[in-house]
């Protein structure tokens, strides 16, 4: 899709307007998805969207407005964008929008497979998944495998960002997503796991991989029951730590929430937090990754940095607003919900650096112990207070050298402690799930709520 | 004509052509949406945007196969190419997928709107930034709160929805809302709570709310958290307030009973119609026009919502349909069919479900209760569930013990796991205060797509849940 505004002449009339300094942000999206119901595939869709966001700023006086009606004249729009920015009182710590920085990190952010943006593709895709489900399940047993539910995303973003201190950059992405969940039925008995990828290339072959493990989980996830409450030893899949570090840990690193005073990270960089295990990455130059960028949302350069350097808190993740409060560079780690909000800092890729060991090791080392593969609610842990709490649909009870499934309980802890003084082990088997890489944690203690 | 005019193209000479080019069946979702949306965060506007939207999607059946696409480009071209692309896709899915039905109904034509006095539109930003400082000004002498982030959110969601059947529905509603997030701290520990009040209104909602003793009590209630003990993991008796009611049944239930989750296999409710799945004191609604809740009186397809017993006295009645779930089951749509905006496809969703009162007064329940725990739900995350295993979970926000039929000291949230064939038949006592709650600044995820819901109940005692936190 062409944009229909031009951004040159947004800053230009928004500048003879009496508006001091102006951002806009183009971001036109052309998607197509696949649904799959029960083993068939429907529906499809296909959507292309182009929305604007203008933000502009009067001395101190900031707002901004999205704009995703094509039909929406140069004149309106100024017009809106004003009268918020007028009506909007001053932001003492405002610095202004960013200058041009550019670190020379140019990402692999785009496949050329999505040129050829066609429904045919995605159709093509779903019907691999469905097939490889029904294959995979002959394979174990199963009387009937079927894939429930399902989606195949493809898609392909233009971002371009300009603002009135000499930033003009594009970038142009390309999203392949899957997700569905996979049921097998045995001698009567359902049994069913779920799997998802996110990448910026087809990954044709993790996907089909990914499907038949979840057929393969099927066969061990059967007739589950729901432990003792107590504490045990607990084992993570890759899938399930990167989920804790997303609700609980990642927030906190944040430097909006560091300097307003909802991280208990306040205060500590460069203060050892987290056992010297653990080292985390932000990197956004990993190869067509689901969170590769060149430029962060407001036109920042990018660049690879250590979060948690074996177990030092070394740097928060900062927007240019977050950075000049803090008096240091920006991370480029400036992202926002909507093309006309401001932005805050998020992360890019995160990256567990492997340790040792891997969840077989783990598993086998436990004398009785929970493992857990699948949750439910894990986004609701609390990166405020750092406890971490979710719901398992899929684990495992390891006693005595007996292994048998388990579900519907809850596991709680403290992540500061679980990737602190209880951390045994992070594994070496790191797994990519969206823009996630991690292995398995093996942890010496946590809370189990169950029967 | 007149539509053409209020929307700048014409929904039913589209329908036309896309017929004219082979299409079975062809409906056109219009949607018109502004979202203006204020933070104030620790007494500094850090948001202040308007967003705008406007787009068409079309949905086409060709020979029971169906394409969706959309655009936000409403000229002439950009129609057409989306109307093509429509039809291009449901014919490329013949013999790659089983055709679909769509329940037959009668056609519907109307145009509606949600009640308001004062249109948010119409008020100055500064008197909405002004509200939320006088807010934060409150709380400024607790001195434990180290972070007070505070949102005003106000939409405006008109969707127009037209058919080949020859509906015509016009449905524009209005929703506002104050709420923010506390963080106290002290002593090194630190803790959180996220609470707002949203109504389907108009300014005057805003206006005439007690938002300073609101968040006043909000600020106790953190603070006091930051030295609540942590509850011992296991099985409770638990006594739910309202709004905790509200998210038990929508993740207890609620999603399990969504005809599309039951067509897919992936619900335990399957072939579970007529059969006892609750204690006899439940019986559950899903209502698009409940007070307190989001007014829906018509879904995305422009079938009338219609009021729903799923459960009635503890017997499982039915699933929520939209036009293509009613088709497969032989039922009769419910005016369940909704999407996220235009350009999502319809899916089968939850309105405002609740609980409906039983007799029990509140205060008897916990007098009734000699050792449990009283679960409350502000401060609550949300929940989530698992319709195929079963399993479901949902957080509480600061809670309080119960010793011998006594609210007794804080404990910190927690979070409550179940299944959904178990929990319910646990239910014993219901409480006669029905209340249903909304939300301007969230709703229900599901299939990527979120929407505005509502939920809520009475007071009700479940005995031996799980808990842990």
């Amino acid at each position: 899709m062409e944009a229909r505004l031009d951004p040159e002449a947004i800053l230009r009339e928004g500048l003879r307007r009496g508006l001091s300094e102006l951002e806009v942000v183009v971001v036109s999206t052309e998607r197509v998805t696949a649904s799959i119901v029960s083993g068939e595939i429907k529906p499809v869709l296909f959507s292309a969207r182009t929305t604007y966001g203008l933000r502009a700023a009067i001395g101190r006086r900031v707002a901004g407005i999205s704009v995703g009606d094509l039909g929406t004249s140069l004149e309106e729009a100024l017009r809106d964008l004003e009268r918020a920015v007028r009506s909007s009182p001053e932001d003492p710590y405002w610095q202004g929008f960013p200058p041009k920085i550019d670190r020379g990190v140019r990402s692999e952010t785009y496949s050329k497979l999505f040129d050829y943006l066609e429904p045919e593709k995605a159709v093509e895709l779903a019907k691999l998944v469905v097939d490889s489900a029904v294959e995979r399940g002959r394979v174990v047993g199963a009387d009937r495998t079927t894939v429930m539910e399902g989606l195949v995303e493809l898609a392909r973003v233009n971002i371009r960002v300009v603002n009135t201190n000499g930033v003009d950059v594009s970038e142009r992405c390309s999203v392949f997503g899957a997700y569905g969940s996979v049921k097998s039925v045995f001698g009567g008995t359902d049994s069913t796991y779920d799997f998802s990828l996110g990448s910026r290339r087809v990954a044709e072959e993790e996907l089909v991989k990914r499907v038949v493990e979840a057929v393969d989980y099927t066969t061990l996830f059967r007739g589950p029951t729901t432990p003792e409450s107590g504490v045990y030893p607990l084992v993570l899949a890759p899938r399930v730590a990167a989920e804790v570090l997303t609700a609980a840990l990642i927030p906190a690193v944040s430097g909006l929430n560091i300097v307003e005073g909802r991280s208990p990270l306040k205060g500590k960089i460069g203060a050892p937090v987290l056992n010297e295990k653990v080292t985390i990455r932000d990197d956004p130059t990993l190869p067509l990754h689901y969170g590769s960028r060149s430029f962060d949302d407001e036109g920042v350069g990018v660049y690879s940095k250590t979060v948690f350097d074996r177990g030092v808190f070394a740097t928060p993740l900062t927007n240019y607003y977050v950075s000049k409060r803090l008096n240091m560079e920006s991370t480029g780690n400036g992202f926002r919900t909507l093309p006309g909000a401001s932005t805050a800092p998020a992360p890019t890729n995160v990256v567990l650096e492997n340790g040792s060991g891997g969840l077989e090791e783990f598993t086998r080392e436990l004398k009785r112990g929970i493992v857990v593969y699948s949750t439910i609610g894990s986004w609701m842990s609390n990166f405020v207070s750092g406890q971490v709490y979710f719901t398992v649909t899929h684990g495992l009870l390891v006693d005595g050298g007996r292994v048998r499934p388990v579900k519907s309980f809850v596991v709680a802890g403290n992540i500061y402690e679980w990737l602190g003084g209880k951390l045994v082990e992070v594994g070496s088997d790191a797994e990519v799930n969206a823009n996630y890489v991690t292995p398995s944690l093996y942890i010496a203690e946590a809370k189990v709520s169950g029967g | 004509m007149a539509e053409m005019v209020s929307l700048g193209f014409d929904p039913v000479s589209w329908i036309r052509k896309g017929e004219e080019m082979g299409a079975d069946y062809v409906d056109v979702r219009y949607q018109e949406h502004t979202y203006e949306f204020i933070l104030l965060d620790n007494g500094v506007v850090r948001e202040s945007t308007v967003s705008k939207s406007r787009g068409v999607g079309f949905r086409v059946f060709y020979k029971g196969f169906v394409g969706y696409a959309s655009t936000n480009d409403l000229n002439e071209p950009s129609l057409k190419n989306a109307l093509e692309q429509a039809l291009r896709i449901a014919r490329a899915l013949e013999g790659r997928s089983r055709p679909a039905r769509v329940a037959s109904r009668g056609v519907h034509r109307d145009r509606v709107a949600s009640d308001y006095s004062i249109d948010p539109v119409d008020v100055d930003v500064s008197e909405k930034v002004d509200l939320l400082k006088a807010i934060h000004a409150t709380l400024r002498e607790e001195r434990a709160l180290s972070s007070v982030v505070l949102r005003y959110g106000f939409e405006k969601d008109r969707r127009v929805i037209a058919s080949s059947r020859g509906d015509y529905v016009d449905f524009t509603r209005r929703m506002v809302g104050v709420g923010g997030v506390l963080v106290a701290q002290a002593e090194g520990s630190m803790e959180r709570l996220s609470h707002g009040e949203s109504r389907v209104a108009g300014w005057e909602f805003v206006k005439n709310f007690d938002w300073e003793r609101l968040f006043k009590e909000n600020a106790e209630l953190v603070v006091g958290a930051l030295k609540a003990k942590t509850l011992p993991p296991g099985k409770y008796d638990v006594v739910l307030d309202n709004e905790m009611v509200g998210l038990l049944i929508h993740e207890a239930f609620g999603h399990a009973s969504e005809a599309d989750i039951v067509m897919s296999g992936g619900s335990v409710l399957e072939n579970r119609v007529g059969s006892v799945v609750a204690s006899e004191l439940v019986s559950i609604v899903d209502d698009g026009k409940v007070s307190g809740g989001v007014y829906l009186p018509y879904d995305d397809e422009g079938s009338p919502k219609v009021k729903v017993y799923l459960i009635e006295k503890g017997v499982f009645r039915g699933y929520l349909h939209n036009l293509e779930t009613a088709g497969f089951f032989n039922a009769s749509p419910t005016g369940n069919g909704r999407s996220m905006t235009y350009a999502d496809n319809v899916l089968v969703r939850q309105t405002n479900i609740y609980l409906e009162p039983g007799d029990w007064d509140p205060y008897e329940i916990i007098q009734d209760t000699k050792r449990g725990v009283y679960l409350k739900g502000r401060g609550a995350s949300g929940g989530q569930v698992n319709p195929a295993t079963g399993s479901f979970t949902f957080t509480s926000g600061p809670s309080f013990i119960i010793e011998g039929g006594e609210v007794q000291g804080m404990i910190r949230g927690v979070m409550i796991a179940g299944n959904i064939l178990e929990t319910l038949l646990n239910v014993d006592a219901v409480g006669l205060d029905l209340e249903v709650k909304t939300s301007v600044f969230g709703g229900c995820g599901k299939g990527g797509q979120m929407v505005r819901v509502g939920d809520g109940g009475p007071h009700v005692r479940v005995r031996g849940v799980a808990l842990g936190g």
